[in-house]
């Protein structure tokens, strides 16, 4: 690793943390506004249900009472929240079958009235006043009993429940003639489960028009300017009158629902007054965004020397009430099954199909943690049969140099090197080799891998557009609309731009936090922050670095080849010496900056740019994770001891950033493999696991050891090298630990979570 | 519902508050005076976040009465730097350590997290990892996944150690 | 859904008696409509949620002389009803000579909701899956009750005639616990499984035991959250009782002991894993107990302690 870097690859505080540490950082939940009204929400008690009619007078009538809606009063546009259809992306098997309250109840819990009152107890009485008559419909909450004829129908214009079937845009080759010649076939069925986003914010709205009809929201949001369009066409506003706001958020993992902040708004206009919608920890349960649930049954064709010649699957989609990312995700999805290993002949295919549950949408890994819980307990099905050692077959299936990824050619060769790292430091010999008996446990230890992409390029863009400016005393200015949800996106670009412009990091500032006055950005997903936002400021601080150095070069009479930038000053490169780090101080930033705006006779001028970036790539970060753990025979009870991920990073621009990421990420993979459950009723579809006394959190407690490694080998395409990680940490704990039991005690659970009670019942009752 | 006047203190200072029975401590607290860095995460007492220090010990606000508080001394997150005796800008070493050792994400859980350090650290000064788990058992945090918020929390108690002589 | 929305508290009166015989009297005047506050840890929340509905709101946080933990002059342990988990977690006495009940209270996760709660609060709770409970049952505790009709000691298996309700009559309190001093060769228990490590358990059993002359002279095995209370598995007490705890013994008694329990399905569980798992943890907990029982027997009276529980963790 070259060592000429001074900011890049330093363990920096995060952006904004010491306001985070005091106390001072306000998040949209900590807002009020002078005359602000308490918004409350009305829940449908019923799983499936018309509303045949819902009277507000009595609710209007109540004193304290400002505004009552139902949905009459929303705008009737068929809506997705996760649908852009201005060409961001490929829309040809979305669709948008929500409206922001619709005329009919498609879950427990789905909202069908709110209402806006001076204090809360009011609101609370008003909700009680609105009278609805329901016809309550039968209902469906698993996906294959809603894919049977005769089935309740969730949606009537489909006429049964099954929305879209698409195959995988990306299979090739002849699966079924791979198979039918494969010496070695593993095939089974998965069921994942619908794992909630639960950040620690709750969901939460504050809208205010002003007198001219100026809104505005501000509210947790990962992409502000797509949904300041959206909101913009649903309230028939101009874009340029909304201004959506927020400056730091309580954990991005995913886009929320998005049918928060238009409620808010509709009952801000009605009432005239500012609206706080705020939602309970059971609300923001249910509305938070779940990961999609998928049956997946995958098969794999594998040669005698251990080669995938088949990747096959067929994959039902649990869209819950709502369609929303269902295409999008299991896209994804379909690309990760069937592409994590260099493999000839692929298919897959997917049938989406509603249910009466709360509805799935984009969650930190997106379709990825759900492929890789099937696909890498098959790879160590097939290794058993083989008699391989799993780490083995692996590393004789890695994609190579010249294979593709997602869309584009690998840009390094990690993966072999990382599962290798992985083991290492897992003691993977060793711990395959002791004996599994400890008493009332069975010791066991699994490795899984992963790959990811750094943003949605080709098929969704997240493009940038930004300024970036040279302020008055030396420091830099980025206007950027970039919410900050606990990444460190934005200080991990500060470092990224005080190494191009030789300046220290915290003289970097960001204006980040409103949608007004900037330019447009695709704002946050798809694993990308770093890759396309860091590209886009490195391009913006050369482009700037360019810029100050012809002034610098106009001002002294000296060519601009001879001068560089370091440590705040503009130097003379020393004679005949390509070392600029020893030459000669001539100009300080700051006054250089100063003078260009004071003294420049022929007039002022700030020193500033505008960069408008598209990328053009994506490479691939790879990694795997290692679990070794012990399973109690006698309850079930899986004691995860340790967790090894190693993450090919391509540079660790902030190393701590990167490994809070990928800890972070883990922690909700162990909550995904072992206990994180809504407990929708089977029969009733109520979800009994909303708040955090029943939908559990790993706490400090049941965080086992945990080994983080960054592989760092520099990604050509990548700002310094560095490439996507935010998703990662959590694509491959759950398969790992499904693997380590497997290894301990013989049992294969294919259904997440893998519960003591599941276990238990898998080794045929207690085992003492 | 009979209203009271409350008096007492927070961070230092004395306050008084009109307040009615059924008005919690973090209301009075985010409400009333403003502090917002108590958050609310879950108001059922299971997260932690709405964690300050009541006497010194520490109390979910979520799930205390502000009336309760009559005559009591609250430190809350704001006023934790100050409580040790440093200038406005200078961070409490626990703080400090959050900050340098990237234990802090999205910061909702930041407050909770410190206050709940401090309480610890005041009852052991030199605890082991399992022990500062223990300790922040009752706290959750979606983002970082532990690792380096006790990494931090063991840092902190080093420096104060130090600083305290011992 | 209402409880969905609900978020502050709706209005009640409070109070702040100074002695027992005024929060008694506040109670008692006020019906079902009162509820005594203690930590306030469970009752806050649940007025919250609007799963408790009460208009007055009695604290004891004020009353002089609940808060209290001593030694008995017979040896057992007393503590107050406003004497805090926390309090009772860090006394040395109840660490070493009651390792079970410390067990128990120790693996409650979170410090904050110890600090507030109390032990006498998450009795009066009445769930059948209190932590607690059984392990205090497992130590023959008793629940001081003070009333308008003056006071009495409830045994704990007692204190739970039914789901979610205790034995206390209008106006009546809980004042303290007594926990009476353990005799020779005496070994006690706690184990428990939960979802994680702050869920409420799914099942949680405390054993304990009195061995002489290598026999076994008293048996008691509290269980929770396997049935609508707290409870004792007396069938299976009754087969170890006067006998030799041989591991075929044991056996036989967890298997009557799961026959005891009347589980239910829930989001926590299965009622097939909590009788199957209820086995297995009885079975588990007898032979720690008996190990420690013949521990306490062969060092009693030396210095460490008169249980041969010790630390457990
Ligand atoms: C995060 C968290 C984790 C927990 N984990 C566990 C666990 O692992 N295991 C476990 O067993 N418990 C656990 N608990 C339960 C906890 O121990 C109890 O909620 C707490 O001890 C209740 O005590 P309190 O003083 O706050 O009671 P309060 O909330 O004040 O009162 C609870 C109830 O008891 C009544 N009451 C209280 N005192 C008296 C009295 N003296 N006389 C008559 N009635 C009275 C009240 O009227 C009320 O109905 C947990 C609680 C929380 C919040
Ligand atoms: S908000 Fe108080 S504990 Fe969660
Ligand atoms: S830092 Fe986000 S919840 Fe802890």
């Amino acid at each position: 690793m070259s060592t000429d870097l001074s900011v890049v690859g330093r363990r920096l505080p995060a952006y904004g943390a010491v306001n985070k540490a005091t106390g001072a950082t306000k998040y949209s939940v900590d807002m009020c506004e002078p005359g602000m009204l308490v918004g409350k929400l009305l829940h449908s008690p019923h799983a499936h249900a018309n509303i045949r009619s819902i009277d507000k007078s009595r609710a209007q009538a109540l004193p304290g009472v400002l505004a009552v809606i139902s949905w009459e009063d929303i705008p009737q546009k068929p809506f997705n929240p996760s649908v852009q259809d201005w060409g961001l992306h490929d829309t040809s098997n979305e669709i948008n079958d929500m409206y922001v309250i619709s005329e009919k109840a498609r879950f427990v819990g789905d909202v069908v009235g709110a209402v806006a009152a001076v204090d809360e107890a009011t609101a609370v009485e008003a909700l009680r006043l609105i009278d609805v008559e329901y016809e309550v419909l039968p209902a469906v909450f698993d996906v294959l009993d809603a894919m049977r004829p005769g089935a309740p129908v969730v949606h009537d214009s489909f006429g049964s429940n099954v929305s879209r079937s698409f195959g995988f845009a990306g299979s090739r080759g002849d699966v079924e003639r791979a198979l039918g010649d494969a010496p070695v076939v593993v095939g089974e069925t998965f069921k994942t489960s619908k794992q909630f986003i639960q950040a620690l914010e709750p969901l939460n709205c504050l809208a205010e028009f002003a007198p001219t009809g100026e809104l505005t929201v501000w509210m947790p949001v990962q992409r502000p300017l797509v949904f300041r369009k959206k909101i913009a066409e649903l309230f028939e506003l101009p874009e340029a009158k909304v201004n959506v706001i927020c400056e730091h958020a309580g954990g991005f993992f995913g886009e929320a629902n998005w049918s928060v902040a238009p409620i808010c708004v509709a009952l801000a206009k009605q009432a005239g007054r500012p609206v706080k919608l705020e939602y309970s920890r059971l609300e923001t349960g249910m509305n938070c965004a779940s990961r999609e649930t998928y049956v997946i049954t995958g098969t794999l064709g594998v040669s005698a020397k251990g080669e995938l010649t088949a990747v096959k699957e067929d994959v039902i989609v649990d869209s819950g009430a709502y369609f929303n990312r269902s295409a999008a995700c299991t896209v994804v999805h379909m690309a990760d099954f069937t592409g994590l290993y260099r493999c000839p002949n692929v298919s897959a295919k997917a049938t989406a199909v509603y249910t009466n549950v709360p509805m799935a949408s984009g969650f930190r890994g997106y379709g990825g943690p759900p492929a890789f819980f099937a696909l890498e307990q098959l790879m160590d099905m097939a290794a058993e049969k083989l008699d391989l050692d799993p780490v083995e077959l692996r590393l004789r299936n890695v994609k190579r140099l010249g294979d593709f990824g997602h869309a584009f050619p690998l840009e390094t060769d990690t993966h072999a090197a990382v599962i290798r790292l992985g083991a290492e430091k897992i003691g993977w010999e060793e711990k395959r080799a002791r004996p599994k008996v400890d008493g009332d446990v069975r010791r066991g230890v699994g490795v899984a891998a992963y790959y990811d992409v750094s943003g949605g390029q080709p098929f969704e863009r997240f493009d940038r557009n930004l300024e970036m400016q040279l302020n008055e005393d030396g420091s830099v200015t980025v206007i950027i609309n970039h919410p900050d949800g606990g990444m460190n996106l934005l200080g991990t670009c500060a470092q990224l731009i005080a190494e191009v412009l030789g300046i220290d990091y915290q003289d970097v500032h960001f204006v980040h936090g409103e949608t007004e006055g900037k330019l447009w950005d695709g704002g946050m997903a798809a694993n990308g922050g770093l890759y396309t936002v860091g590209n886009a400021v490195v391009r913006a601080a050369h482009s700037l670095k360019a810029k100050i150095l012809a002034e610098a070069s106009a001002r002294l009479g000296v060519p601009m080849d001879q001068l560089a930038l370091r440590n705040r000053e503009i130097r003379l490169k020393a004679a005949g010496s390509a070392d600029f780090v020893l030459g000669t101080p001539v100009l300080s930033l700051r006054a250089l900056a100063d003078d260009a705006i004071y003294k420049a006779l022929d007039g002022s001028r700030s020193l500033a740019i505008i960069e408008a970036y598209h990328p053009t790539a994506n490479p691939n970060p790879v990694g795997a994770a290692f679990a070794d753990l012990a399973v109690d025979i006698g309850t079930g009870v899986v004691k995860v001891e340790k967790l090894v991920l190693v993450h090919d990073i391509g540079r660790a621009i902030n190393p701590a950033t990167v490994e809070g990421q990928l800890q972070g990420g883990i922690s909700m993979g162990l909550g995904y493999g072992l206990f994180e459950d809504p407990a929708i009723g089977p029969t009733d579809g109520v979800m009994r696991g909303g708040d955090f006394n029943t939908y559990r959190l790993a706490s400090p407690l049941d965080m086992p050891e945990v080994e983080v490694v960054l592989y760092e080998d520099p990604a050509p395409s990548g700002p310094f090298g560095g490439k996507g990680v935010g998703m990662c940490g959590v694509h491959a704990v759950a398969p790992a630990i499904a693997n380590a039991i497997y290894h301990a005690v013989d049992v294969r659970i294919t259904e997440l979570p893998m519960t003591p009670e599941k276990i238990l019942e898998a080794l045929g009752g207690r085992q003492l | 519902m009979k209203k009271q006047v409350l008096t007492f203190k927070v961070n230092g200072l004395s306050h008084d508050a009109i307040v009615t029975p059924n008005m919690t401590l973090s209301e009075l607290l985010r409400e009333e005076l403003g502090l917002t860095g108590a958050k609310e995460s879950c108001g059922v007492g299971e997260c932690g976040a709405c964690t300050v220090l009541v006497e010194g010990k520490p109390v979910l606000s979520c799930s205390a009465l502000a009336i309760a508080a009559r005559d009591k001394e609250i430190l809350t997150i704001e006023g934790l730097a100050a409580s040790v005796g440093k200038k406005p800008g200078e961070l409490h070493p626990i703080q400090q350590a959050f900050v340098d050792y990237g234990a802090i994400q999205c910061g909702f859980c930041s407050p909770g997290m410190i206050l709940m350090a401090k309480a610890l650290l005041d009852e052991n000064p030199g605890p082991t990892r399992e022990e500062v788990q223990e300790g922040l058992g009752g706290n959750l945090c979606r983002c970082t996944g532990y690792v380096k918020i006790v990494d931090a929390v063991l840092a902190a108690a080093d420096v104060l150690r130090k600083e305290a002589g011992t | 859904m209402s409880h969905m929305s609900a978020s502050k508290l709706p209005p009640f009166e409070y109070y702040e008696p100074a002695t027992v015989e005024q929060a008694s009297k506040l109670l008692d005047n006020h019906g079902d409509e009162a509820r005594v506050l203690a930590g306030g840890i469970d009752l806050i929340p649940r007025m919250r949620a609007g799963t408790v509905k009460v208009t007055q709101v009695v604290s004891l946080q004020r009353v002089n002389g609940l808060d209290y933990m001593r030694r008995s002059t017979a040896g057992g342990i007393d503590f107050g009803a406003m004497t805090t988990l926390h309090a009772l977690e860090r006394w040395e006495d109840l660490r070493v000579g009651f390792g079970a009940l410390y067990d128990a209270i120790h693996q409650i996760t979170s410090v904050q909701a110890k600090c507030m709660g109390t032990a006498v609060g998450n009795l009066c709770v009445a769930t059948p899956a209190s932590d607690v409970a059984p392990a205090l049952a497992a130590y023959d505790a008793g629940i001081l009750v003070a009333g308008p009709k003056g006071e009495r000691r409830v045994p704990l298996p007692e204190f739970y005639p039914a789901y979610g309700c205790t034995a206390l009559g209008p106006g009546e309190i809980v004042t303290g616990v007594e926990v009476p001093a353990i005799p020779k060769g005496h070994g006690a228990a706690f184990l428990n499984l939960v979802r994680t490590h702050a869920d409420i358990a799914k099942v949680t059993v405390t054993a304990a035991v009195v061995i002489a002359d290598g026999l076994c002279k008293q048996a008691r095995i509290a269980l929770g959250a396997v049935a609508p209370t707290m409870f004792s598995a007396e069938m299976a007490e009754a087969l170890l009782e006067g006998e030799e705890m041989t591991h075929e013994l044991i056996r036989a008694a967890a298997a009557a002991a799961a026959r005891e329990t009347r589980p239910i399905d829930d989001l926590r569980s299965t009622a097939e894993y909590r009788r199957a798992t209820t086995e297995v943890l009885v079975a588990r907990a007898l032979h720690k107990a008996a190990g420690r029982a013949r521990v306490s027997a062969a060092n009693w009276g030396a210095d460490r302690g008169p249980s041969g529980e010790g630390v457990t963790r």
